[in-house]
């Protein structure tokens, strides 16, 4: 493994619910919601309006020591974006955003997805780093440099 | 009874001998008895001219029964000429000479054959119209049943929609017919041409005037008797001058056609022409509803018959709902093809009860190896597919090179001939978003493995 893998041992709702970002109440709910509708748990939780999405991706970039990058005003090279393809960016919700001798840093809304970050190894045979941002941001930045 | 053998022999001799007969007992036997008295000088006793006198008693008692039965034989040929003459001639022709008379019953009884061969003319050919509509019937018959029995042996239903649109033809005597079948968008279409080559049908199909026809919805016939419409539009290309468009119907549904035609001049259908449409048309939709349930049965079956897995159809099916889950929740999503080589050869040199106890032994060792969450199918008829969820290429690679290592353990403990096996691995997304662009990556890798 070459990006550095953190050791994972307790669930994003759990870590919100430690850190009072929100209620065991609020993570219940949540939790259900899940269960009758798919999606992701923290894009619940912003569209609950119980958490902002900054609040979550810094709550994750404190509890696993991924740095937090805010993309708003980043400008992505059009050379650094095409290293991975645009599908496998939406897909995962990450963005390269800039690559450095065999090391290719990406911001990824969800740090933990190492078979993500693995596939990302496999596609360019870089070295990965990881950056914490939010979805919307990734987002944006990947329609952003994936115009044309 | 010796008596009446005599008297019977003697009503069966000819008038010649009897009258000979008469003469003896009459004059012959007399004259010889009073010619032996008058000789002998006897005197003639009492009986012996009783004697006489009955002898010539019997000789004139047979010529009293020869000239009877010559009056008796008159009178009859005179009552019979009578009588023809009563029932055929005209009471005021009056016919003197006999030979005139025999001769105008001559012409009576020529001019009565005359009738009679006449009539049997008439029967014979109204029997021969009756064999023609009886040997109609029976090809009728016939064919619905050879057309029966066919699908009870589950003939392809285009060979027996086939078979039934040939014989109709020949029934009717068309010169084409065309018949299709599946209307509906997704039904699929079935199109038979006799008698007309495909382009031509195709083109006359196209055609407007056919298209409103078809609109009618019921049968519409055109020939001498039913002119209301023009039929140059189909004889131009076809030469035909009458034909019929029937619409096939199930549960009140259009669901074909049967058109056909001839090219006769003055042609009328027969008047149950229409029966005989109604008959195949009614036949033909239930062979084409047993297609369209087939292929739905085929839609719904999910599993291979021979392994039990979920068959390609629904693999497919199930690996694009796993690749937009693995969307939704921004996942890897696995997939693991694994092929054995040379399938058909190897299939051929064990025989199939033997293949089909290595695929099974094949099946538990796949499922002893995977997670249960992971789904397994038969995507080919040698190749095998796992969905291995949530998992990347690099985490599906791991499990396939697993599975290989248990499947040939496996064929090396206990099979004596074993196999070559093909592993191949795709991934969502990094490998496609679907799982078309999924297999098609498999497929490159086996070709690649092949070259």
């Amino acid at each position: 493994m070459r990006f550095r893998r953190k050791k994972i041992d307790k669930l994003l709702g759990e870590i919100l619910v430690e850190k009072d970002i929100i209620t065991p109440q609020q993570l219940r709910e949540v939790l259900d919601a899940q269960a009758k509708e798919d999606g992701l748990i923290g894009e619940i939780i912003v569209n609950k309006k119980f958490a902002t999405e900054e609040d979550i991706a810094q709550c994750i970039s404190f509890q696993y020591g991924f740095p937090f990058l805010p993309l708003e005003n980043y400008d992505i090279p059009i050379e650094v974006a095409k290293i991975v393809p645009k599908n496998v960016a939406q897909h995962y919700c990450l963005v390269p955003i800039d690559k450095i001798g065999d090391t290719l840093t990406v911001a990824m809304a969800n740090p933990l997805n190492m078979e993500a970050a693995e596939d990302l190894e496999d596609l360019t045979s870089l070295n990965i780093q990881i950056f914490v941002s939010t979805s919307s941001d990734i987002r944006a930045a990947i329609e952003r440099s994936y115009k044309e | 009874m010796k008596s009446n053998k005599k008297i019977s022999s003697l009503s069966n001799m000819s008038l010649k001998r009897r009258l000979f007969v008469a003469f003896i007992f009459s004059t012959f036997f007399p004259v010889t008895i009073l010619f032996q008295y008058s000789v002998n000088s006897y005197k003639m006793s009492l009986l012996a001219l009783f004697a006489v006198v009955l002898v010539i008693f019997v000789g004139w008692w047979f010529i009293f029964e020869v000239f009877s039965s010559i009056i008796r034989i008159h009178n009859r040929t005179q009552d019979a000429l009578q009588h023809i003459e009563e029932r055929g001639q005209p009471q005021n022709i009056g016919v003197k000479n006999e030979v005139e008379r025999l001769d105008v019953v001559f012409n009576m009884l020529s001019s009565k054959v005359k009738e009679s061969v006449e009539e049997l003319k008439a029967v014979n050919s109204k029997t021969e119209e009756l064999n023609r509509a009886i040997d109609q019937k029976v090809k009728i018959l016939s064919s619905i049943l050879d057309a029966n029995v066919l699908f009870s042996k589950s003939a392809p239903t285009t060979e027996i929609l086939q078979f039934l649109t040939e014989r109709l033809k020949e029934i009717i005597q068309a010169k084409i017919v065309i018949s299709f079948f599946g209307i509906k968008e997704g039904d699929g279409r079935l199109q038979f041409y006799y008698g007309i080559s495909e382009r031509v049908a195709a083109s006359l199909l196209s055609e407007e005037n056919i298209k409103e026809l078809m609109e009618v919805k019921s049968i519409v016939v055109v020939d001498n008797k039913h002119k209301e419409r023009d039929p140059s539009f189909i004889a131009g290309a076809t030469g035909i001058k009458n034909f019929i468009i029937n619409p096939v119907y199930l549960r009140e549904e259009i669901v074909g056609f049967i058109i056909a035609g001839n090219s006769m001049d003055g042609f009328s259908f027969p008047y149950d022409i229409g029966d005989i449409f109604n008959l195949f048309s009614y036949n033909m939709s239930i062979i084409w509803e047993r297609q369209r349930l087939y292929k739905r049965v085929e839609d719904l079956e999910i599993n291979d018959p021979l392994t039990g897995l979920y068959n390609e159809g629904f693999f497919i099916n199930r690996l694009d709902e796993e690749i937009k889950r693995s969307t939704i929740y921004q996942r890897p999503c696995g997939l693991i093809a694994v092929k054995v080589a040379n399938y058909n050869d190897y299939k051929e040199n064990i025989g199939f009860i033997e293949l089909e106890r290595i695929l099974k032994k094949c099946v538990q060792i796949f499922k002893e190896n995977l997670r249960p969450i992971d789904i397994l199918g038969r995507v080919k008829e040698d190749t095998f597919g796992v969905i291995v969820i949530e998992r990347n290429r690099r985490q599906s690679n791991y499990v396939a090179a697993r599975l290989k290592d248990a499947l040939y353990s496996f064929m090396e403990g206990s099979l004596s001939f074993a196999p070559a096996i093909e592993v191949a691995v795709a991934e969502s997304p990094i490998d496609g978003a679907s799982a078309a662009k999924l297999l098609e990556c498999i497929q490159q890798q086996f070709k690649t493995n092949e070259i």
